[in-house]
Order: structure tokens, then C-alpha cells, then sequence
């Protein structure tokens, strides 16, 4: 990717000499060998950019084409403008992520597993991203066992409090997977059976994969009670205080 | 010696109270098995025949009620912690602690908000052993001291 940015960059300077037409562009187009130290002595910045665009490049594969992939075409054609945006990782040519609105990601999902030309009957994964900026982002990460695909779906969640519909009807995998978003997000998920969290223990409070949480931080209830005795000489923090102590 | 020379009959050995108690006592150290991360696979080693701990009486057991020995193996996080508190009050006494590791040391290189940092500040410890993780020598090593310290322990006197 980068060597093709390059590439088009060294021919907007060639195209914007030819234009200009002045003296060392010519000596350039007809690039001697021998005369290149002169040129350099006389104008640097110039020859470096002929040199980029001299050097010898590979015929590339032409970009693919993700706008048309079949999969994109089909979930456009259910659902339209439910699908925000279609993006595709340049080194991956075929990974290909749609964002969709957070309102319809359960009949996504539905359609997705469902229909014959797609079956992705898999979850492979499900996780969260907290960014700076405060908004959050679920992304489904699916498999399709029949036309060995993979394929991610994502969600932009403006803050916690804005609810996303739990997809455990579809995928009973995203149980675990979404008690853990929640466990370290804070997102919560309508229609979840069981929500409540995975990692951390019961009491804890805050998200830690948060941004604006600590690196280093100890719980409350550890904090003053750390190896103490009391009057007798016997442990304060016993398993009984502990479990006094809870929340 | 002129008091008690030749009074007793044969297979009678006369000692001080004290050393009785200890040797009985160093002599099974039965450790509660308490891995936690990679220090356990070591811990296990020593419990093999290559490094064979039985040769100390020590005999690794899966219960604290039958146990003399908490040997703290591997990263402790605060979900565990309660667990390994209500493990030591299940032990009976006396009963020693052994801290395996840098993770149970201090916290070793997780300085998070998940990760005691240190055992000692859970259960009282009586031996330290460094290494990430320790080999099964060093535990042995650890073990040896732990020995030599119930070996100077007393009850009786004051």
C-alpha cells in the first residue's frame, strides 16, 4: 500500500515538471546516467523524486473490489441503510468489516446465520474497544463453516448507557462473551440471561479496560486491612471479614 | 548421668520435649497444594520421582485438614485472594506458608489492578523463595529452611 502511495506521488511529480517545463525536467525525461550528479548539485529535492519514480515496480494486484463481495451485496440488499459503512483491511484483502446501527444488530445477526448464501453459523469471537474520543464499539467476529469465510460485524456505541440487544439467541456462545464486555465496558446487553460479571470479582466496582481506568489499583476493603492483628493477637482479615466486607 | 544411668529398659531414648515436637513436626511437612500459575508445574517437578520430595516426608495433599504447609504457588489476584484466606483458616495449626515465586513474593511483574501484590499481605509467611519460577532445587531449598526453622522453634519453654 505504502509503495503504491509513493508511486502515485512520484508521478503527480513528474506530471507537475512536465507542466512547468522548465530546463531540468528535460534533462530528467531523457535521464542520463552520467549527468544525474550534476543534476543533484543543482537542484536535490528535485532528482530525489525522479529517483522513486525510476525505480522499477511490480505489477500489482489491482485493489479488491470489497464494495461488490458477495456477502456486502446481500446485507446491503436486506437491509440498506442499516449498514453505516463497509471497510476492508488493505493487507487482508478479504476481511471486511460492516458497521451497523446499534438498533438493528440482532436481525444482522439473524440473517446472517440464516440465509443459505451466507451461514455463518459460527461466533468466532465478540469483543468491546473504549476509545478516548468516549464512545464505544462491540465487533462480532464470524465464521462461515460452508463457504469457509470469515467476516466481522461492528457496532458504535455512543456511551455506556446506550443499549445493544444481546445476539445469545443466535449464537449461544455469546454468552460468555458478552458477560466479559460487560465486565470490562460496562455495556450492557438487553435480553442477556445471565448479566452479570465474568473476570472481576462480584464486589468489584468500575470497568478496568476502560481507558479512564487505573493501571494499578486496590480493592477497598484490602486496603486498610492488609496482614493486621488485633487486641487477642488474631487476624483481622479473616474469610469471615471478607465475607462481611462484600461490595 | 550418675541419676538415670542404666534405669531404663531397652528402646528407650531420653531427649528434651522440645526437640521431640519438632522432629515430629519437620519430619511430615505435608503440604497443602495451592498452584496458582507456572510455579505449580515446578512445584510438581519436586513432587516427582527426578527431585522426590517424599524422601523429606514431605507428601503433597489435596486437602487444608490435613495439611501442615501452604505452599503459595503462582500469581494471586484479588478474586483468589479470599480463597486462599479461607484455605488457611481450614488448616490446621501449626502451620507455615511458604511463598513461591516473584508473583507471590511481590507481584512479580503484574503491578495491576488485579494482582496482590505479595501474599504476605493475605496470609503471614514464613519462607520466601525468588525465581520466576523457581526451580524444584530452590523449593527444595525452601523446604530444608523451613526445617531448620521449626528445628529452633519453642513451645514448651519461654
Amino acid at each position: 500500500m505504502s509503495d503504491e502511495i509513493k508511486n502515485k506521488d512520484g508521478e503527480k511529480a513528474e506530471e507537475t515538471a512536465k507542466t512547468d517545463g522548465t530546463a531540468p525536467v528535460e534533462e530528467k525525461n531523457a535521464e542520463p546516467e552520467v549527468k544525474k550528479d550534476e543534476a543533484v548539485a543543482e537542484k536535490p529535492p528535485v532528482k530525489k523524486e525522479v529517483s522513486v519514480s525510476a525505480e522499477p515496480t511490480e505489477p500489482e494486484e489491482p485493489p479488491y473490489d470489497f464494495e461488490n463481495d458477495r456477502v456486502v451485496l446481500a446485507v446491503r440488499k436486506k437491509f440498506g441503510d442499516e449498514v453505516v459503512e463497509v471497510t476492508c483491511n488493505p493487507i487482508l484483502p478479504d476481511n471486511i468489516t460492516l458497521e451497523i446501527k446499534a438498533g438493528s444488530i440482532h436481525q444482522v445477526c439473524l440473517f446472517m446465520r440464516d440465509d443459505k448464501e451466507l451461514s455463518y453459523t459460527l461466533l468466532s469471537d465478540q469483543s468491546g474497544n473504549h476509545f478516548e474520543e468516549g464512545h464505544f464499539e462491540v465487533l462480532y467476529h464470524l465464521y462461515s463453516f460452508d463457504h469457509n469465510h470469515r467476516i466481522r460485524l461492528r457496532v458504535k456505541l455512543e456511551d455506556e448507557k446506550q443499549s445493544i440487544n444481546s445476539v445469545v439467541d443466535v449464537w449461544p456462545t455469546a454468552n460468555w462473551f458478552e458477560r466479559e464486555i460487560y465486565d470490562m465496558y460496562g455495556i450492557e446487553f438487553n435480553n442477556h440471561p445471565d448479566m452479570r460479571r465474568i473476570l472481576m470479582p462480584e464486589y468489584w466496582k468500575g470497568h478496568p479496560q476502560r481507558k479512564d481506568y487505573p493501571l494499578q489499583y486496590v480493592p477497598e476493603r484490602f486496603r486498610e486491612n492488609w496482614w493486621k492483628e488485633d487486641e487477642q493477637g488474631k487476624p483481622v482479615l479473616t474469610y469471615e471479614f471478607l465475607e462481611d466486607n462484600r461490595g | 548421668m550418675g541419676i538415670v544411668q542404666h534405669q531404663f529398659s531397652e528402646n528407650i531414648l531420653t531427649t528434651n520435649i522440645d526437640k521431640l515436637i519438632n522432629w515430629s513436626r519437620y519430619s511430615a511437612l505435608w503440604p497443602m497444594t495451592f498452584g496458582l500459575a507456572c510455579c505449580a508445574i515446578e512445584m510438581m517437578a519436586s513432587g516427582a520421582s527426578r527431585y522426590d520430595f517424599d524422601r523429606f516426608g514431605v507428601i503433597f495433599r489435596a486437602t487444608p485438614r490435613q495439611s501442615d504447609v501452604l505452599i503459595v504457588a503462582g500469581t494471586l489476584t484479588y478474586k483468589m485472594a479470599d480463597v486462599l484466606r479461607k484455605v488457611y483458616d481450614q488448616m490446621p495449626e501449626p502451620r507455615w506458608v511458604i511463598s513461591m515465586g516473584s508473583c507471590a513474593n511481590c507481584g512479580g511483574p503484574f503491578n495491576t489492578y488485579s494482582v496482590v501484590q505479595g501474599v504476605e499481605k493475605i496470609v503471614p509467611v514464613d519462607i520466601y523463595i525468588p525465581g520466576c519460577p523457581p526451580r524444584p532445587e530452590a523449593l527444595m531449598h525452601g523446604v530444608l529452611k523451613l526445617q531448620e526453622k521449626i528445628k529452633n522453634e519453642k513451645y514448651l519453654r519461654k
